[in-house]
């Protein structure tokens, strides 16, 4: 697991890995075994559902209906798996570059024949594949949690775009905590500014629904690629995981171009 | 001549904002030789290490490293080069032996039986984390990961700084083994004593600027030593005030001390002239040199501003 940069990375998250993958599994475990009961409640719930405010609505998912399986996994479990992936992404995005400068470490590491655009492509894999990985047994327990509960169902190839999509958001709030390692003085900072983004997005998209001057300006917020309930009711769409994608790079890019110029920090 | 020299820079000079890092900088290295960089805290010499390191990038000037430019040829550079820091730090979730097989991979390092070897002689702890260890085993593993690939060059940054001494004597036991074998050593230190023992070449760094670079015999060549001369009688107060390259410091009793440049012959023979008792003839030592220089360029320094405020 050492021989290179990238395993050595992803040998450093194996614990991070099994915490996020265990625990959001878990969790999805317990929402889809609660399921039925919600399912029960039927036709009470939908009409408390009708007199839910909009601006819930709009926060849960544009979710309409609890008693179906989609819609409920959605606004329960879905919505909020993008906002904890993106936890982990910034802790390592942050980490990666400026934290490793504060620690110290950065300065042995760079005195080894690697250079610095391969350290933060190493990185960037290393804890993309991490992102894969928590994502992976997610999805797994999603699916075989949902084969023993009746009321549930989900389709297996609807279920992997979800988790892509949700993987595309994870590599943008990742990459973008990267481009923040690379251009901000303290990991700290890098930190608070990738925190609000992350949550002034979801507050953005939630706001373009309800606030009539917001909605042109929908394209620009990422939440908008992510459609898990459209994807679990419509048409399996990779044009949302492809544009998270694209900005991912973008940043990827942009950290690894300003990392290569600018000094490595002392301590 | 380009070849012959390990580190070669030319107006080196880095600038943080509007602070002063190094100003200017020829150093001269020349390969197989240990080049001892001295001078004391903030003076430049970190900031000169990790100039030629490439983790910060001159304002101006540029620096060749084993005869490849540090600018377009960093990485081919750092393969063949080793670095100790001064504040040395590691992946502490790892043990000793876990992060030298990582360095060693990306060194392409295949036999570890010299890292092994090292191991051994500097009695370095390696199935401990790195994060129990004490700082001396750390820098223990710092010393093992930077000679592990045979480099040609190795820049010590405060080496030996957290070694006991008796592992500061195997350390410089492997640099002179290390240098014999063709290996340079840029060795920059405050420890002058250090220095003095095992360095071929000395640069001093005062205010980011080189004021000093000469092998340690030409520099104490050049320094005044300290003469301290006992009569059984006083002599007279004119004594040796008319001997050139000598300068009285004081006279009390039957005791003169007197700094000698470079007429300790003539010093001698107007000494013979009264009964003398007992000598005592201070060693160049590097320290006093050091201080010497850094005394007497404090004194121009005045004298400048001096005549630069009365101009």
């Amino acid at each position: 697991m050492l021989r290179n940069l990238l395993l050595k990375t992803l040998r450093d998250q194996r614990i991070p890995i099994l915490a996020y993958g265990l625990g959001l599994g878990a969790l999805a475990l317990l929402i889809v075994a609660i399921y039925p009961s919600f399912a029960a409640t039927g036709a009470e719930l939908e009409e408390a559902m009708e007199n839910l405010p909009d601006a819930y609505k709009a926060f849960t998912g544009g979710v309409l209906s609890l008693t179906e399986f989609d819609g409920y996994l959605v606004s329960q479990y879905l919505i909020i798996l993008p906002l904890i992936i993106a936890i982990f992404a910034i802790i390592e995005g942050t980490g990666a570059l400026r934290g490793e400068e504060e620690r110290g470490t950065m300065d042995t590491l760079l005195s080894l024949p690697i250079s610095r655009s391969q350290v933060v492509l190493h990185k960037a894999v290393a804890t993309l594949l991490s992102i894969v990985f928590v994502l992976i047994i997610v999805g797994v327990v999603l699916y075989v949690s949902t084969l023993f509960v009746e009321e549930a169902t989900l389709a297996l190839d609807r279920l992997a775009v979800v988790m892509l999509n949700t993987f595309g958001m994870g590599a943008l709030f990742y990459c973008f905590s990267l481009f923040l390692s690379a251009s901000l003085p303290s990991r700290r900072l890098a930190g608070v500014i990738g925190a609000v983004f992350t949550v002034g997005a979801y507050f953005f998209d939630a706001m373009t629904d309800i606030v009539e001057g917001l909605y042109d300006y929908r394209f620009f917020g990422p939440f908008h690629y992510f459609e898990p309930l459209a994807i679990l009711k419509e048409d399996l769409a990779f044009q949302d995981p492809a544009v998270l994608l694209g900005a991912s790079l973008v940043f990827l890019l942009a950290a690894a171009l300003i990392f290569r110029r600018r000094d490595i920090a002392g301590i | 001549m380009a070849a012959e020299l390990a580190i070669e820079s030319r107006q080196l000079t880095k600038y943080y904002g509007k602070d002063r890092g190094v100003v200017d900088l020829d150093l001269d290295v020349r390969r197989g030789e240990i080049y001892g960089f001295v001078g004391p805290n903030g003076a430049g010499k970190t900031t000169t290490v990790r100039l030629l390191l490439d983790l910060i990038r001159p304002t101006r000037g540029s620096a060749t490293i084993l005869g490849m430019d540090l600018g377009s040829q960093s990485k081919a550079i750092r393969a063949r080069t080793g670095f100790l820091p001064g504040e040395l730090r590691m992946y502490e979730s790892l043990t000793g032996r876990q992060l030298l097989r990582f360095f060693g991979a990306v060194r392409g390092v295949t036999d570890m039986t010299y890292v092994h070897e090292l191991a051994e002689r500097l009695d370095a702890e390696l199935n401990r984390r790195i994060g129990a260890l004490s700082r001396g085993n750390k820098q223990k593993l710092g010393v093992l990961q930077a000679l592990m690939h045979r480099p040609d060059l190795v820049l010590f940054d405060e080496a030996s700084s957290g070694l006991d001494p008796l592992m500061q004597q195997e350390l410089y036991g492997i640099l002179g083994e290390y240098r014999a074998q063709g290996g340079t050593v840029f060795f920059s230190s405050h420890y002058l004593d250090e220095v003095e023992r095992i360095c071929d070449r000395v640069g001093v760094i005062r205010d980011g600027t080189l004021i000093l670079s000469d092998t340690l015999a030409a520099i104490q060549e050049k320094q005044v030593r300290r003469l301290r001369l006992e009569f059984s009688d006083p002599p007279p107060a004119d004594f040796l005030a008319a001997v050139p390259g000598v300068q009285k410091e004081s006279q009390q009793g039957t005791t003169v001390v007197a700094l000698v440049q470079d007429n300790l012959a003539g010093t001698l023979k107007e000494a013979a002239r009264y009964t003398v008792v007992d000598i005592e003839y201070q060693e160049r030592r590097l320290e006093d040199i050091f201080l010497q220089y850094y005394d007497t360029r404090e004194e121009v320094h005045a004298a400048e501003s001096s005549a630069q405020d009365s101009a």
